[in-house]
């Protein structure tokens, strides 16, 4: 269980620059909940979960999983309990290393890396069966710098590679975004799959009200750095793409009504 | 394919050419209905170069000529012949087949013309129509107070009636204190806005013993039979009509000091806010300011709804340089030339319905709007004068205003 | 022959240079350039050994220690310290002059007459040798110590080329590469990337010095202005070996930095005897490497103006 407790980031604080990009972020992520976050851009998804992996630290709050404290983790810490898809294809893997090679970083996630011989026969099988099953016909291409793949594949194996060893949570960010549309709905039936099948927890950010509405078990809406709504159980089954977009268009409102609108109104509002 | 156009008095004649199949179909389709939104309510299809028309194209066909008959304009199909031709007959669509020639000369429409003398764009009607409308009022709140529970009424929206407020529907006004709320009647039908940011409006119909009836907190309810029916139509002269134009022309029409009316009309946009909370919840003592006031009004923030149609319901008064001050209204905007004017209107937005052209009864449109699909927004409206980024007032493109001089009651206003 | 010979040693010998930088500008893609200074520390610290008489082994494994507490030292500068990475090498190196002279006590040492590693090989081909003490090697007469030194410095450089390749290839080398292949992904995957730089630069240099001491032996002196340039030397073998192989298996890239650094080495003795100027050397390499950066992007532009050329003649 992923619990978010109060969370605050400001990015370049006392600077013209100031971004406040978390303002206050608290949900809880509990086992197995497959939970989707949309918003606007710049809306602070991205640092949710960046916050959540560990790329920098929260100025405040607390982030827990199981019940401890990961908060001042380092990013390499927290990955032995955190899978992660990135937005660009090509982020998730090094490109000049083979298939193999990426796999069996994977394999390794949180664990020692010692001085075993990193692909012997048995290891190399096991990865061929597991990528088998992607039925993108990568297994024959294991010892292939994985830069030669498409996008499309890439995201697929880094995918794979995430969720190779159990995650206790799995981070999605727009990780089918940058892709054509027919590989981007390969990897996103794919990452329904595995996350059924693994019953695991995620966060995945997206822009596609689609995946949003159809993907996960709950839905979380973030405006300015903050959580604005948050669709669950029978109100996630019900939501539909355009409660969605009326959702969106409530928050946009909200901003327009202004300390002048508001002066006016008082005039004109019986 | 391609289309060409040429009027020839009232009617207007499209000459199809090549093939009408699927994949020419919906562009055929919307272009003919956005003709038909501009007004162009009596169609010629001339298809005598029309070599091919498929299924799909038919349903095209259907889907412009249900919209044409929903609002009493005219279709027909001329010069067609061979596979065309006979597609059609078989179809059982014969009856739009015509062989009438193009340049007959087509007959004017039915009734009796509009009264002349009205600036282009505009048309007059009026109404048989005895006597005048008379006011009701009420007044038990005013933003941000505690409601007053003694000048609240219960009100009755019988077919003889319109009017706009603010209430809620239940038992006793204790019960329908939570939902107090924006709302529009005409006709024995209510379009009322719960109090709540995500809720969508409400219809409450006329239904055999079942009359409508709502606890307000304000209300301005006119009775009685409505005297005018002015028509008006953008054009390139005059890209859409501002609420305050609308209501210019409708004193100028009916030479009264105090009108109640109804405006139905294709938005450009509307500009107005409607409560979140409800009225009933503020308590004796409390202090409603910026930015708590987010919590209880949601503001438009935009010119919102363009392209669907409004109900507009409302009062409104002249109110002359020395006039006492009008209670109830706020002062609108004042198109050059005119009189100071005071109003008080809600509106409500319906997904877009074609009106037929000319004279056309109120209570027909507004039932055919009330038992469509339900509305999207019951809101007061108001004039965004702001200076610089003010939002200006709610306009129209095209559409129709039912009014009435008020006669009794005026002085309440 | 004994030009060829001593091109074959150098090159050798240099080449656990080329693999140290390798490893640093390659796989974990920091421009580290202590290397300068770390050679001559290797070198420094064998030279000072041997001369107190300490087993020769003894003071190569001291200078690749030595080497590789320096090329930590540059890696917590840049990760722990955030200093720029080719700050930090300049910082080493800087350091390092002093460190050397310090360590050396004068700016040269000769090594006359002292046991070095080859020394143990000389007792092997002795075997072979006639009675003028020199071994026939394809018809030409050799000497037994260069013959000697030849044979050490191949078989420590296969050594340690195979020991690297089996290092690479396991889970830790792998890490390794990922780390500098993809930063993000080898976090991500649960590497400590900092971890990963330091150690990758405490092997890079301990190789470096391994050369420098190795070097130190060969030539008989060490000397503190001995490093100076090596580090492009070493860029240019690199550069080199990856045109003589182009294919990214490791054990193949550390064949053709060996045969790359071996090749330059020859290429130099070659130019040196067509009368090259010795003085005019590092300029030289230095052209060659910038032309070695440049020439990709040059030949790719001028392949698109062929083509531009093409279209247009076509038009
Ligand atoms: N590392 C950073 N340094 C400075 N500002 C940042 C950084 N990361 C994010 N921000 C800022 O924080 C705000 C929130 O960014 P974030 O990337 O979380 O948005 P997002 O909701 O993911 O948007 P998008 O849909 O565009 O991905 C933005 O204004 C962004 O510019
Ligand atoms: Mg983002």
């Amino acid at each position: 269980m992923l619990e978010i407790k109060n969370i605050h980031k400001t990015f370049f604080p006392g600077t013209v620059n100031e971004v406040k990009a978390l303002q206050g972020v608290d949900f809880t992520l509990e086992d197995g909940v497959f939970t989707a976050i949309i918003g606007t851009n710049g809306s602070g998804k991205s640092t949710v979960l960046n916050a959540v992996a560990g790329t920098f630290e929260p100025d405040a709050g607390t982030i827990l999983l199981d019940g401890r404290d990961i908060t001042h983790w380092p990013e390499f810490r927290r990955a032995a309990f955190i899978g992660r898809v990135f937005q660009n294809p090509f982020a998730g893997t090094a490109a000049e290393m083979s298939i193999a090679e990426n796999i069996v970083m994977a394999m390794r996630r949180g664990k020692r890396r010692g001085l075993g011989p990193a692909l012997g026969r048995r290891t190399l099988d096991e990865i061929a069966d597991r990528v088998r099953e992607l039925k993108m016909g990568l297994e024959d291409r294991l010892h292939n710098p994985i830069g030669t793949l498409s996008g499309g594949q890439r995201q697929a194996l880094t995918l794979l590679m995430a969720t190779w060893l159990r995650p206790k949570v799995l981070l999605l960010d727009e990780h089918t975004a940058a892709l054509d549309p027919k590989s981007a709905a390969k990897v996103a039936e794919l990452t329904s799959e595995i996350i059924a099948r693994e019953k695991l927890a995620a966060l995945m950010v997206t822009h596609s009200m689609q995946q949003a509405v159809t993907m996960p078990d709950r839905i979380l809406m973030m405006h300015r750095g903050r959580v604005v709504e948050d669709y669950r159980d029978e109100m996630k089954r019900r939501v539909r793409i355009p409660d969605l977009i009326e959702a969106f268009n409530r928050v946009t409102k909200r901003e327009l009504f202004t300390e002048p609108a508001a002066a006016m109104l008082e005039r004109q509002y019986l | 394919m391609d289309l060409q156009e040429k009027r020839y008095g009232t009617e207007l004649a499209i000459t199809v050419s090549g093939r009408l199949d699927a994949s020419w179909a919906e562009f055929f389709q919307e272009h003919l209905l956005r003709r038909v939104r501009a007004g162009e309510h009596r169609l010629i299809l001339d298809v005598a170069d029309l070599s091919f028309l498929s299924s799909m194209g038919i349903r095209a066909l259907m889907a412009v000529y249900k919209e044409l008959k929903a609002i009493g304009g005219t279709f027909r199909i001329i010069r067609a012949s061979g596979m065309v031709h006979d597609t059609l007959r078989k179809s059982g669509l014969g009856q739009w087949l015509s062989d009438a020639p193009l340049d007959a000369v087509t007959p004017a429409p039915d009734g009796p013309a509009a009264v002349a003398a009205t600036p282009p764009g505009l048309e007059h009607f009026p109404l048989a129509a005895e006597g005048g409308l008379s006011l009701e009022k009420v007044d038990a709140w005013r933003p941000w107070q505690a409601v007053n529970p003694q000048m609240s009424r219960e009100i009755r929206f019988t077919p003889d009636g319109f009017g706009l407020g603010i209430g809620g529907a239940g038992e006793t006004l204790e019960a329908a204190g939570d939902y107090l709320g924006e709302f529009v009647a005409f006709n024995g039908q209510v379009a009322a806005q719960p109090p709540d940011e995500r809720g969508r409006p409400d219809c409450l119909l006329s239904e055999g013993e079942f009359v409508p009836s709502l606890h307000c907190v304000q209300a301005l309810v006119c009775r009685g039979p409505l005297s005018h029916l002015l028509r008006f139509r953008a054009d390139d002269e005059r890209p859409c009509y501002p609420l305050s134009r609308l209501l210019a022309e409708m004193f100028r029409v009916s030479g009264a000091e105090a009108i109640g009316f109804l405006v139905v009309g294709e938005v450009e946009g509307l500009v107005g806010a409607s409560l979140i909370t409800s009225p009933g919840r503020l308590r004796p003592g409390m202090e409603i300011r910026y930015p708590q006031v987010r919590e209880w009004l949601s503001f438009s923030g935009e010119r919102a709804f363009a392209r669907e149609q409004a109900v507009i319901v409302g009062v409104a008064r002249r109110t002359g340089q020395a006039g006492p001050e009008a209670s109830g209204l706020v002062p609108v905007a004042v198109p050059a030339g005119e009189p100071p004017m005071a109003a008080h209107m809600h509106a409500a937005v319906f997904p877009f319905q074609m009106l037929p052209n000319g004279r056309i009864e109120a209570a027909r449109v507004a039932a055919r709007l009330f038992s469509g699909p339900p509305p999207r927004a019951v809101l007061h409206l108001v004039d965004d004068d702001r200076p610089g980024n003010g939002l200006g007032e709610s306009a129209l493109y095209q559409g129709a205003c039912w009014f009435g001089a008020i006669t009794e009651g005026g002085e309440l206003l | 022959m004994s030009l060829v010979l001593g091109a074959f040693s150098m090159g050798l010998i240099l080449s656990l240079l080329s693999l140290g930088m390798l490893i640093s500008f390659r796989m974990i893609r920091f421009t580290d350039i202590s290397v300068d200074g770390t050679i001559t520390l290797g070198a420094s610290i064998t030279a000072v050994c041997l001369s107190a008489g300490v087993n020769p082994w003894g003071a190569v494994l001291l200078a690749v220690a030595a080497g590789a507490a320096a090329g930590a030292v540059t890696g917590i500068l840049h990760t722990r310290c955030r200093i720029q990475e080719l700050l930090s090498g300049i910082l080493m190196m800087t350091a390092l002059y002093s460190v050397n002279l310090r360590i050396m006590g004068r700016s040269n040492i000769p090594l006359l007459d002292v046991p070095t590693v080859s020394r143990g090989f000389e007792h092997l081909d002795a075997a072979w040798a006639g009675a003028d003490n020199k071994i026939n090697l394809l018809g030409w007469p050799v000497p037994v110590s260069d013959m000697a030194a030849l044979a050490s410095s191949a078989v420590i450089c296969v050594a340690t080329a195979l020991l690297l390749r089996y290092f690479l290839l396991t889970h830790m080398g792998t890490g390794l590469r990922a780390a500098g292949n993809n930063p993000q992904m080898a976090r991500a995957q649960g590497l400590n990337h900092q971890a990963a730089i330091v150690s990758g630069l405490a092997l890079s240099n301990g190789l470096v010095a391994l050369s420098g001491s190795l070097l130190a032996q060969y030539q008989g002196f060490s000397d503190v202005q001995m490093g100076i340039g090596m580090m492009v030397w070493g860029l240019a073998s690199i550069i080199i070996g990856e045109a003589l192989v182009r294919h990214n298996s490791i054990g193949l890239v550390i064949c053709g930095t060996v045969l790359g650094t071996i090749l330059f080495r020859l290429l130099i003795a070659i130019a040196l005897r067509w009368g090259l100027n010795p003085n005019d050397l590092k300029l030289v390499t230095a052209i060659f490497v910038f032309l070695a950066l440049v020439a990709p992007t040059l030949a790719g532009k001028l392949r698109k103006r062929l083509c531009q050329g093409v279209v247009h003649a076509r038009d």
